[in-house]
């Protein structure tokens, strides 16, 4: 358990890090590396852990009904930077299931614009649930 | 019309926009327990749902860039990267007396097949008790029917007294006893039931006795079994609460009985230790005294301004080889407004209930009690004492004088009188009659064998020739001096019969 906290906090570490100075990415994994020199077993396991929370923190997913155009996601990422109000990297996905329409999924925020979850919204409706 | 113009009229106005839902992603679960990623604005106490599980959960930890969650139900389809999504609701329960006669989880749901549970009003789980203001002087009695309960360590409406005792002494025996006396009272208290993982089979029982008993349609069963999540056990006191809450908040009275928060206290540990937060001594968390506190401190007397309703609490909690030094017996201890203590000498004994009255006690004292009752039990403890002095004592020599010999003789008939069956509670009026003849009825003469078959003989005697006598007691709650001169001559009478020349 210990060592699961010490790996979380390396990794969150790393991670601010490289956020705050993107260029230096390697000069800080060097550094990492040195500091660790006595628990060297752990690093890949920090390394894991950090590509994790850089693709929660740093990825957005998107999910479409039916593929679209480089012009149709280049707007759509000029949009999300507008939602959101920063600039995350977009993981796009096909799901035949959602009919039409899309969703956008971060770490924190789930916009659902997809044919299919409109339909289930409705279903709720008259249901008369909120 | 038909159905299509139906839909097209409900469907009238509805505005269908892209919903923004703010969600979490579950890094780790283990035990009822998930770790979540996400949910920035989430509250706590608040209740998220696992919408792919269709399962809910309850925020317990915040902290820098994880949120700490239990899971109100089964987890096996919750895995790692499933999305909980915020309901921005604290969790409520629903309450009412469409939950009188029911048997339901901490979460409200029925457990006993007898179809859904309609409520029209919900309650948060979670509540301060009410301040000092709000509260009001405790001076109304809620009877237990068991003799040396009402006799000697009476219970108020709105007090908190725990049952504390080991395992199999009769601890549930005394609430269930309380909860069936309840069909005689005036302004009947509702009852509530916490099963806090109790067995299913004795939970069963439990049932099959209040219904036999009558008691069920003013009683409502909370169950967390042992099986359940841990979570559910946590929960199960709280929403036993918060369904009293509904009554004592409207001018009602009700009790409510925790079986048994040891268990509850084993549950918070498991979570607590689940969710990393720091173990303190015996390993249960540091806020495991608050556990208890907040819960019991929602029991109350509320004051007239308030609609006068009260909550009792009779929490129980189970002893190890009878060692009430523990760390959760001395929390609830010092948190209630008394005890009563389950002996096992005294069981062994066959001293049922076993109710040890040097170590028991009741706070709120004699204010909780009738006049009559006052009035018969007042010499009841003074008696005891005396006895229990002279009995260690009289075991070391065999030469007593006289007045010695007749206190131990006394104090004898005395235990005798207040041995009492379970589920087999009293009147209150038939108690002060069997209480008052075991203080003044000079019993010394009755074979010690006999005195159960005195008492059953003088309550009889009282039923069929002199109910006007009990019913005067009932209604004017006192024991008057004329009363307590008929009484003395009806117990004479039936001394007779055991041989006694009467006074």
């Amino acid at each position: 358990m210990k060592k699961d906290k010490e790996i979380s906090f390396w990794a969150r570490a790393m991670y601010a890090a490289i956020m705050e100075n993107p260029e230096k990415g390697k000069e800080i994994l060097d550094n990492l590396k040195k500091s660790l020199v006595k628990k060297k077993e752990i690093v890949p396991a920090i390394v894991k852990k950090f590509i994790s929370i850089y693709s929660r923190e740093q990825k957005a997913k998107l999910e479409l009904a039916k593929d679209i155009s480089d012009v149709e996601k280049k707007s759509i990422e000029k949009k999300v930077k507008t939602i959101l109000g920063e600039n995350k990297e977009i993981e796009y996905s096909l799901n035949s299931e959602l009919l039409a329409g899309f969703r956008l999924k971060t770490k924190d925020v789930l916009i659902k614009a997809s044919l299919k979850d409109t339909l289930a919204g409705l279903k709720q409706k008259i249901y008369g649930h909120n | 019309m038909d159905i299509i113009e139906q839909f097209k009229k409900q469907l009238q106005g509805i505005e269908l926009t892209p919903e923004t839902e703010e969600i979490g992603e579950v890094i780790e679960i283990k035990d009822g327990v998930v770790k979540l990623a996400g949910l920035k604005n989430v509250e706590n106490f608040e209740l998220i749902e696992f919408e792919e599980a269709n399962v809910l959960g309850l925020v317990l930890n915040l902290e820098e860039y994880e949120v700490g969650a239990v899971i109100l139900g089964s987890d096996k389809d919750i895995k790692e990267g499933a999305i909980a999504k915020r309901t921005k609701k604290v969790f409520s329960l629903p309450v009412g007396e469409g939950f009188l006669g029911r048997v339901v989880d901490p979460m409200g749901n029925p457990l006993d097949g007898k179809g859904e549970i309609k409520a029209k009003e919900y309650l948060p789980l979670e509540r301060k008790g009410p301040g000092v203001i709000d509260r009001k002087r405790i001076s109304t009695p809620i009877h237990t029917g068991i003799k040396v309960v009402d006799a000697l360590i009476p219970i108020g409406r709105g007090q908190r007294e725990l049952i504390i005792g080991d395992r199999g002494l009769g601890k549930t025996a005394v609430a269930i006893d309380a909860i069936i006396n309840q069909k005689n009272e005036k302004n009947r208290p509702y009852c509530i039931y916490v099963a806090c993982g109790q067995k299913k089979s004795k939970v069963k029982r439990l049932v099959t006795t209040l219904e036999k008993a009558g008691a069920m349609e003013y009683t409502t069963i909370v169950c967390a079994f042992p099986d359940d999540p841990a979570s559910f056990i946590y929960l199960a006191p709280f929403a036993g609460v918060t369904m009293g809450e509904y009554y004592r908040d409207s001018k009602r009275d009700a009790l409510v009985v925790f079986d048994d928060l040891t268990k509850q206290a084993w549950a918070w540990r498991e979570i607590s230790l689940i969710l990393r937060r720091p173990p303190g001594r015996e390993a249960y968390p540091g806020d495991v005294f608050y556990l208890h506190s907040r819960l019991l401190e929602r029991a109350a007397r509320l004051s007239d301004e308030n609609g006068g309703g009260s909550l009792t609490a009779l929490p129980i909690i189970e002893t190890q080889a009878g060692d009430i030094s523990g760390y959760i017996p001395t929390n609830v201890i010092s948190i209630t407004d008394g005890q009563i203590f389950l002996n096992s000498t005294m069981f062994k004994k066959e001293q049922k209930p076993a109710i040890d009255v040097g170590t028991s006690v009741s706070r709120v004292g004699s204010d909780a009690q009738l006049k009559a009752m006052k009035k018969v039990a007042g010499r009841l403890k003074l008696d005891l004492a005396q006895f229990q002095e002279l009995e260690r004592f009289s075991e070391f020599t065999e030469e007593l004088d006289a007045q010695t010999k007749n206190i131990i003789e006394k104090g004898k008939r005395i235990k005798q009188i207040l041995r009492q069956n379970d589920l087999e509670p009293y009147p209150f009026e038939k108690e002060a009659i069997v209480v008052f003849a075991g203080v003044h009825g000079d019993l010394q003469s009755i074979p010690l064998d006999k005195i159960k078959d005195f008492e059953k003989e003088l309550l009889q005697e009282m039923e069929v020739h002199h109910a006007d006598i009990l019913a005067e007691i009932r209604e004017k709650e006192d024991f008057g001096e004329d009363i307590q001169k008929k009484v003395l001559e009806i117990v004479n009478n039936v001394k007779k019969q055991y041989g006694s020349q009467g006074n």
